[in-house]
């Protein structure tokens, strides 16, 4: 048929484009991370293979690269960590506990992921000041908790929501108190929306700027995403190759979950925005 | 057990209205019982179920076990599901997917920290008992529906409750299955002698697992009785088109007492009611009645023979032994179960009523 | 237990006390670290507050000067032209993408994945790479406009304001168009397939069936889809604050950037009220948002 062939060959352009829309800016990313110089896309220059570049990112301690990204790592580990504990303790008595007003705190709580982070970080940074938490983990641990702990509630709620009353009714009658009805049926039955919610939090705290670049002050608590945003070169020139290496390392995990969990991720995303 | 219920309410309140599920009822069930609640879908029973369980809260009424009072909102008394150590079957199953058939079975008893040796004796045993120690290593998505009904069971009874509780257990199998389940479930229940409670809307189903039946409609108990007192007996015309199958037929007639004898006049018919079937109610002559006469008590004649009334055949059904045949008469449709097989469509019949089947109820 | 779809007559205050327990740590987070602060927010905004001045009550007066503040309306004529061009645009090829998401064809998992890619790394970075993307002398944005002839000459994309607001918007788009259409794909998902196979058969053509089947099933979601990208690009400050710093001056400086910029300026009574006009409008969409993304249906 001729509209099922015209139907096709569209199918294939557009994911053609599709792929290379998404996926040059990275290509270039890794072409230019392992380019001696910058600019061999200029009339005047040539590409030259090097892993200098890598070196410099991995071993220059000056430039406290390694440290970004152990700072990144513990400081979202942790807040998605805690913010899926509480959001599944806070959905539990949300869908099954007799909370009250819980229309209200689910109302209350969306909205509040709706909120500008610049109306929060003004006093956030006062409060840091004088709680002395500036340059601390914890300065970046307590905001990103409550940062992506509205999401991970709604998506936890969803889940949660999924799940047969029966089972539950059945665990009751089998002795179980609310504390075990949670662990030992409902964790284990919302696991895989447990991990999607997990992932998702763990994305957004790793992603996270505004109260990056206000509350921390140098390499012992900065994570990747200042880090590299405030890279400079020592001498004018800016050394896009140390940054795109840079780029590449902190990005790799990343695409490597993303790619490996996309099913779980979307999932996530897709309870945590839409509903029906 | 003794399970005894007294004036038992339930009311739950939505933004818009309030919605009486249970409203005043008082049944006792004996001790080793298979007591069976009856009524259409969103009659009650469930809840009913769940206020015994424990899962809801009377809104009025006293529940008790034996002698211990159990929930009673006026003495602030309720006691929840572990402590009543009731145990439930639900439609679903409700087997937890993630646990094996046997931590399935022990998880009760799991949870009431009994020690791991006395769990695995306990395990085998029940579950020689329902055929299922194969099936010991699967989990719940690998079994067939019969299956996870003999695992649900097994998880009931393995902790020795006072009272078992089932809803609708079997309305997730098929025919063939229900049937051969019916008849476990029965022998099952009087070999381990817990007093049960069953719900259904089936009323086949009732009356095959029942030693009594209480029928429900819109939250009440319409009657309480064996399955034979509630077919020969039917106290109203909600229970007797209810029960039985193919269904009672029912007709409106008049009443008409003549020299203490009573009659009921239908379409110029005049028939000899058995003194015995006028006692049930309180019935006065010239009274407007509706009467009830079940179809295998009407026996249909050819127009040269004497009956009660005539009529024309509308259609037959072949129900293999027997044949349902649809006649109409001046003023009403009725259904005939018959075993010969002399009648066709369109045929004109006479109808002869068993006349001490009647059934008379007021309107 | 109870079954939320209906509500028993009572629950003890145990059981009650139980629930509130659950869900307090949770509470605790959102209002310490979120409702405080913008209820701080809101008071300091009636302050005059600066670092090395004594803090003094002054009513509406901030507000009044954000009313003549030529700098604070241009961040506001910014921002929004930036959130109608890159949500329109954002919307546009999120449909296209779900379209080609939701066809069955082999390596559509990895697809899918690889569309997810530019959305879930960190701004902050995949701004770098659009620096360098769009660097005047060898960058590959300027590679590809004059190899392909679009452009007679190479474009000085951070020179001058249109530049930058359109690199902007590139990477914006870039960003989010693959969000929008994982969100736009659920809606797709959701339509029977029974409705095209009955389309066909009334003899429809393909662009038929998306202009009378799929669009107008899909409004539901795309208006969803549509919010929640309003939302999130009038907020928007990771990219500007990378990419231009809101130049060249100051074109480009988004509400956001305006407001933080005062406040590290230390100017915080100022800077609060510049956030909590943001704050307002934001959430006015949320509102609009949640309403019409059916999220509380779930729990009533």
């Amino acid at each position: 048929m001729k509209e099922e062939r015209i139907k096709r060959v569209l199918l294939i352009v557009g994911i053609v484009l599709t792929v290379s829309f998404c996926l040059l800016p990275f290509i270039y990313m890794v072409m230019v991370s392992f380019a001696k110089n910058a600019d061999f896309l200029s009339l005047s220059s040539r590409y030259v293979f090097t892993v200098n570049n890598y070196k410099e990112v991995l071993f220059n301690a000056n430039l406290h690269f390694l440290d970004y990204l152990k700072n990144s790592a513990i400081v979202s580990v942790v807040s998605a960590g805690v913010a899926v504990l509480l959001g599944s303790l806070a959905a539990f008595s949300i869908t099954r506990l007799p909370l009250p007003f819980k229309g209200l705190v689910l109302f209350v709580t969306l909205s509040m992921s709706m909120f500008p982070q610049v109306s929060l970080v003004g006093f956030l940074f006062s409060f840091m000041t004088k709680l002395g938490w500036i340059n601390t983990y914890l300065a970046l641990i307590f905001p990103y908790i409550a940062w992506v702990l509205p999401l991970s509630l709604w998506i936890l709620v969803s889940y949660f929501a999924s799940i047969p009353r029966d089972i539950d009714k059945q665990a009751f009658i089998d002795g179980c108190s609310s504390w075990q009805i949670l662990f030992k049926v409902i964790w284990p039955l919302a696991r895989p929306g447990i991990f999607s919610t997990f992932l998702l939090a763990f994305i957004f705290s790793f992603n996270e700027f505004m109260f990056a670049l206000l509350f921390t002050t140098d390499h012992r608590t900065r994570t990747v995403p200042v880090g590299i945003a405030l890279f400079q070169g020592l001498h004018g020139e800016i050394p896009w190759g140390t940054i795109m290496a840079a780029a590449t390392v902190s990005t790799l995990p990343i695409i490597v979950l993303v790619l490996v969990f996309q099913r779980n991720i979307i999932q996530g995303l897709t309870r945590g925005a839409v509903k029906g | 057990m003794r399970l005894s219920l007294y004036g038992v309410t339930k009311k739950f309140f939505s933004l818009r209205r309030i919605i009486t599920a249970v409203d005043d009822v008082t049944f006792d069930v004996h001790n080793g019982e298979f007591f069976v609640l009856l009524g259409p879908s969103g009659c009650g029973k469930s809840t009913i179920l769940n206020l015994i369980a424990g899962l809801e809260k009377p809104t009025k009424g006293e529940i008790y076990f034996d002698d211990e009072l159990v929930a009673s909102p006026e003495k602030k008394v309720f006691l929840s599901p572990r402590e009543r150590n009731v145990a439930m079957v639900f439609q679903s199953y409700a087997l937890y997917p993630h646990l094996s058939v046997f931590d399935n079975i022990a998880f009760p008893l799991r949870i009431a920290k009994e020690k791991e040796d006395t769990i695995v004796k306990a395990i085998n045993d029940v579950a020689e008992m329902l055929g299922i120690t194969e099936l010991l290593k699967a989990k719940p998505g690998e079994l067939s529906g019969g299956q996870r009904q003999r695992v649900a069971i097994a998880r009931a009874i393995v902790r020795r409750p006072r009272i078992f509780l089932l809803d609708e257990p079997l309305s997730n199998l098929d025919a063939q299955l229900r049937h051969t389940m019916r008849t476990e479930l029965k022998s099952l229940q009087k070999e381990i002698g817990i007093t049960t409670l069953y719900v259904t809307h089936d009323q086949i189903e009732a009356m095959t697992l029942g030693d009594r039946i209480a029928v429900l409609k819109d939250g009440k108990v319409i009657q309480v009785g064996t399955p034979e007192e509630l077919y020969d007996s039917p106290l109203n015309t909600f229970v007797a088109t209810f029960i039985g199958t193919p269904q009672m037929n029912l007709f409106k007639a008049e009443l008409m007492e003549e020299d203490g004898k009573f009659y009921i006049i239908f379409e110029r018919s005049k028939i000899l009611v058995p003194s015995r079937r006028i006692t049930l109610g309180t019935f006065r002559s010239g009274q407007e009645i509706i009467v009830g006469i079940r179809p295998e008590d009407i026996e249909l004649l050819s127009t040269s023979e004497g009956g009660h009334f005539q009529g024309k055949v509308a259609s037959v059904e072949y129900l293999g032994r027997e044949l349902l045949v649809h006649f109409t008469t001046k003023t009403s449709r009725f259904n005939a179960l018959v075993s010969e097989r002399m009648v066709k469509e369109g045929d004109e019949i006479v109808a002869r009523i068993n006349v001490n089947s009647l059934h008379l109820f007021e309107e | 237990m109870q079954d939320d779809t209906r509500r028993g007559l009572y629950n003890t205050p145990k059981e009650i006390a139980e629930a509130v327990v659950f869900a307090l740590p949770a509470i605790l987070f959102l209002v310490c670290f979120l409702l405080i602060p913008i209820v701080g927010t809101f008071v300091s905004s009636f302050y005059r507050d600066v670092s090395y001045l004594p803090r003094e009550f002054i009513f509406f007066e901030n507000f009044r000067r954000i009313a003549t503040d030529s700098t604070y309306w241009r961040s506001v004529y910014f921002t929004v032209l930036f959130v109608a061009c890159s949500v329109a645009i954002e919307m546009v090829i999120g449909i296209i993408f779900s379209l080609i998401m939701h066809e069955a064809f082999p390596g559509r998992g990895i697809l899918r994945g690889i569309i997810l890619v530019p959305w879930a790394i960190p701004v902050a970075v995949s701004a770098r790479v659009w620096e360098l993307i769009y660097n005047f002398h060898y960058g590959l944005a300027n590679y590809i406009v004059t190899a392909l002839g679009i452009a007679g000459s190479p474009i000085n994309w951070f020179g001058n304001s249109v530049g930058a607001f359109f690199a902007l918007v590139i990477t914006d788009v870039w960003k989010t168009a693959p969000f929008v259409a994982i969100i736009i794909l659920t809606g797709l998902q959701a339509i029977p397939e029974d409705l095209y196979a009955q389309a066909k058969v009334d003899g429809t053509q393909f662009m038929q069936r998306f202009w009378k089947i799929t669009l107008p099933l899909l409004k539901p979601v795309i208006v969803v889809a549509l919010l929640f990208r309003t939302i999130d690009a009038l907020r928007v400050f990771d990219l500007v604050y990378v990419l231009t710093k809101g130049g060249p001056g100051g074109s480009t400086t988004s509400v956001s950037l305006y407001a933080f910029k005062t406040f590290v300026a230390g100017d915080f009574g100022y800077g609060s009220a510049i956030s909590v006009t943001l704050f307002i409008i934001a959430w006015l969409f949320s509102i609009l948002y949640i309403k019409s993304s059916r999220f509380l249906e779930e729990v009533k």
